[in-house]
């Protein structure tokens, strides 16, 4: 017997969902910046240095009539290297459901986890659901984003989102916060993706390194203009 | 948002921001371009009303001119030096040579890793000195009428070498008389009375101020003092104090609770919140009983009753005496405390550490009882002060004599003692090295050299026919034939002389 049998405690994991859309209209200068954003996110992730949340970080796309898991839920590594291409439709229920098996299924987000982050980045209203001219409450009657609600760990996950241009429907983006106090990022150019990316490292960092990460808030939101944020 | 290069005036002069070297949500650090010795702290000022700005204003100037007065507080804090004029901000002095306490509690990610980084770095002596001097200078911020608040590792900077305690983060200092009805603190580290809030209802009803009602959400010196000895005991275990295996492998809805202080102490009878990780399991190896009972004190009744917790000069005083009994292995290197008692095996590999040298420091109470004695320390009124606490540590009750130290030695230069006034009088107060005591690698016998004369004329006495011998600056002898022995002192009616002798077992 010898000292190092001492036995390390095994930290906790804080799991960061990110669904990205990458239908056809995201082509060109939109998913590279967000190309861009994401490196620079992982790497900043990276860097954190004794953490007390561990960082676990799944990437999900979805495009083209169909959800991809990029990256499973799990530590960030040397590997983490991603290059999106966009094409296609946009299956955003899908992704909500993907998102939903995920969480609940224990194997993949044990008890012993923090409460996770799922972050959604579209530019474009769902092809699986019309929210045109409905308000948030009959959004909230799809099943696919009612589910992501439902649930105890869901209901306390913190949701952030960010719309790219006027395409995507501010309410279906708030339905998917369904949090008053957290706003929709409206991005206007590729400036604010940088800038929501930068905003979403520096929340989830805070709370990585935070003595309750189940407690710590999100930064503040000074990096943006006031256009850039609606309630 | 400031960032590096940014231009600030300090009392009309203009500065420009260097480096940031950190920060979070409440403001940022820089460096200060032409000044290396200062950084610079802006205060994150967003959102703030009008109102808030003010009272920090109000609080930080307060800061300033109170470390101006007492020097002793800028010794042991980093404060404002001067404000800025046109940002909420200040310049203080950099902590260069520190590290954070927090690099102490947490452990290399790799198992492998760990016997190097406890052996070489951060290793078991480095803490009981970091422990002793964080409470004796908390003491000092507490006798200056101050309470430090947000006492967490995050806050504590270790000097690299001499292991000296600088507090970071001052800005939620406050008067110990300030009534303060904040949460304010870390998770983890805050008292659990931080938490409650005073019955109001009750104060309203019955017109009373719920201020002065309890220690209900009012930081106070025992909550500072809850705190430190939670990073006391993860410094020695590398555990949470109320962080057992239940917790360890609960929900962080369990780990929330624990860290509000809601679960039970990890060494409490009976509780099912036990620990087996960390260096818990070798906890009776690395404290001593005094420790332990501080502990105790603190995190089971001291739990819930602030006033029943030791104050800072306990536990500075048990930290610096089991400083004197730490042995290391000589087959694998750690450290442990020496049992007096008891066997003592090495708490990594488990091989005999073997029979040690000790040194004991008894005051003699001449033509007087001890309890006389301490009766006629500067003419006070007799108190009735038990001759029971007075016990040395055999339990014996001496009728005029008390143990005031024991310091176990071992062989060679290296391994030099070196005795200051607390050893030879009981007192926390920190002083010059009276004396270098070295064990000659035969272990049978000493050498004793006087470094600054405090006591008169020190003398080796012989055990048998108790014929002395002036020490001068000096000498080398053997064990087994002499003690040591320092003038009397005249106090009161009496008198009170030193004298050491060394022992093996």
């Amino acid at each position: 017997m010898t000292i190092t049998n001492f036995i390390k405690k095994e930290g906790r994991a804080l799991p960061v969902f990110i669904l990205l859309d990458v239908s056809g209209s995201m082509k060109g200068e939109k998913i590279e910046t967000v190309n861009v954003a994401l490196k620079e996110m992982i790497n900043s992730f990276k860097k954190i240095e004794n953490p007390k949340g561990i960082i676990e970080l799944c990437l999900i796309t979805f495009g083209n009539q169909t959800v991809n898991v990029i990256k499973p839920l799990s530590q960030i590594n040397e590997e983490d290297v991603y290059t999106l291409f966009a094409d296609g439709s946009t299956p955003m229920g899908m992704a909500f459901d993907k998102v939903y098996e995920m969480i609940e299924e224990k194997e993949v987000v044990s008890s012993r986890s923090y409460t996770p982050t799922i972050v959604l980045i579209s530019d474009g209203n769902p092809t699986d659901f019309d929210p045109t001219d409905k308000s948030i409450e009959e959004i909230m009657q799809w099943k696919s984003l009612s589910r992501i609600h439902s649930g105890s760990r869901l209901a306390k996950a913190t949701k952030l989102a960010m719309g790219i241009g006027s395409d995507v429907d501010i309410n279906i983006l708030r339905a998917f916060i369904n949090n008053s106090e957290i706003p929709v990022i409206s991005a206007r150019d590729n400036n604010t993706i940088s800038k929501f990316f930068e905003w979403v490292t520096m929340s989830i960092s805070v709370r990585s390194v935070s003595s309750n990460p189940n407690q710590a808030k999100l930064v503040d939101t000074y990096m943006f203009d006031k256009d850039e944020i609606q309630f | 948002m400031v960032t590096e290069g940014d231009k600030v005036l300090i009392n009309g002069k203009q500065y420009t921001l260097g480096a940031r070297l950190g920060g979070g949500l409440e403001g940022n650090i820089f460096n200060v371009e032409g000044f290396p010795n200062h950084v610079i702290k802006i205060i994150n000022d967003n959102r703030m009303s009008r109102m808030q700005l003010n009272e920090i204003y109000k609080h930080l100037k307060w800061l300033k001119n109170l470390a101006a007065q007492k020097k002793i507080i800028s010794q042991y804090m980093t404060v404002p030096k001067a404000l800025l004029d046109d940002r909420l901000g200040y310049i203080m002095l950099k902590a260069g040579d520190h590290d954070s306490l927090k690099n102490y509690i947490t452990p290399p990610g790799e198992p492998e890793d760990f016997d190097e980084w406890y052996k070489a770095d951060y290793t078991f002596k480095k803490r009981y000195q970091i422990i002793a001097n964080m409470f004796y200078a908390l003491r000092e911020i507490h006798l200056a009428g101050l309470v430090f608040t947000d006492l967490s590792p995050n806050n504590v900077m270790v000097h690299k070498t001499q292991n000296q305690i600088v507090f970071i983060d001052t800005d939620n200092t406050r008067r110990r008389t300030d009534s303060y009805l904040g949460v304010l603190g870390t998770p983890g580290y805050m008292a659990p009375e931080i938490y409650r809030k005073p019955d109001t209802i009750f104060a309203e009803t019955n017109n009373i101020d719920p201020k002065i009602l309890s220690n209900c959400g009012r930081i106070t010196v025992e909550s500072d003092i809850f705190s430190a000895a939670i990073i006391a005991f993860q410094l020695l275990t590398l555990q949470h104090p109320f962080i057992g295996d239940e917790i360890e492998k609960g929900t962080p809805e369990d780990e929330e609770g624990a860290l509000e202080i809601k679960t039970d102490y990890i060494f409490k009878p009976d509780t099912t919140n036990t620990s087996s990780y960390g260096l818990t399991t070798k906890f009776e190896e690395i404290t001593t009983p005094e420790i332990r009972d501080l502990f105790e004190r603190t995190f089971i009744k001291g739990r819930d009753y602030p006033a029943l917790r030791p104050t800072d000069e306990e536990f500075c005083e048990a930290f610096q005496n089991a400083l004197d009994r730490i042995v290391e292995c000589q087959s694998c290197g750690f450290s442990r405390l020496y049992n007096l008692n008891d066997g003592n095996k090495c708490i990594n590999c488990e091989e005999n550490i073997g029979t040690k040298v000790s040194m004991l420091i008894y005051n003699y109470f001449k033509d007087m009882k001890a309890d006389e004695a301490i009766n006629s320390f500067g003419d006070y009124p007799q108190y009735d002060i038990s001759i029971d606490n007075l016990r040395d540590a055999d339990g014996k009750l001496p009728p005029n004599y008390v143990e005031v130290s024991r310091i176990v030695l071992e062989p060679g230069d290296k391994n030099s003692k070196y005795l200051y006034l607390h050893h030879f009088e009981k007192c926390t107060d920190r002083s010059k090295k009276f004396a270098r005591v070295t064990l000659m690698d035969t272990e049978d016998s000493v050498k004793v050299q006087i470094l600054n004369n405090v006591y008169p004329n020190p003398a080796l006495i012989e055990k048998k026919t108790r014929k002395l011998t002036p020490l001068n600056k000096g000498k080398i002898f053997p064990i087994d034939n002499y003690g040591v022995f320092f003038d009397t002192i005249k106090f009161g009616k009496g008198h009170i002389q030193i004298f050491c002798k060394f022992i093996k077992e």
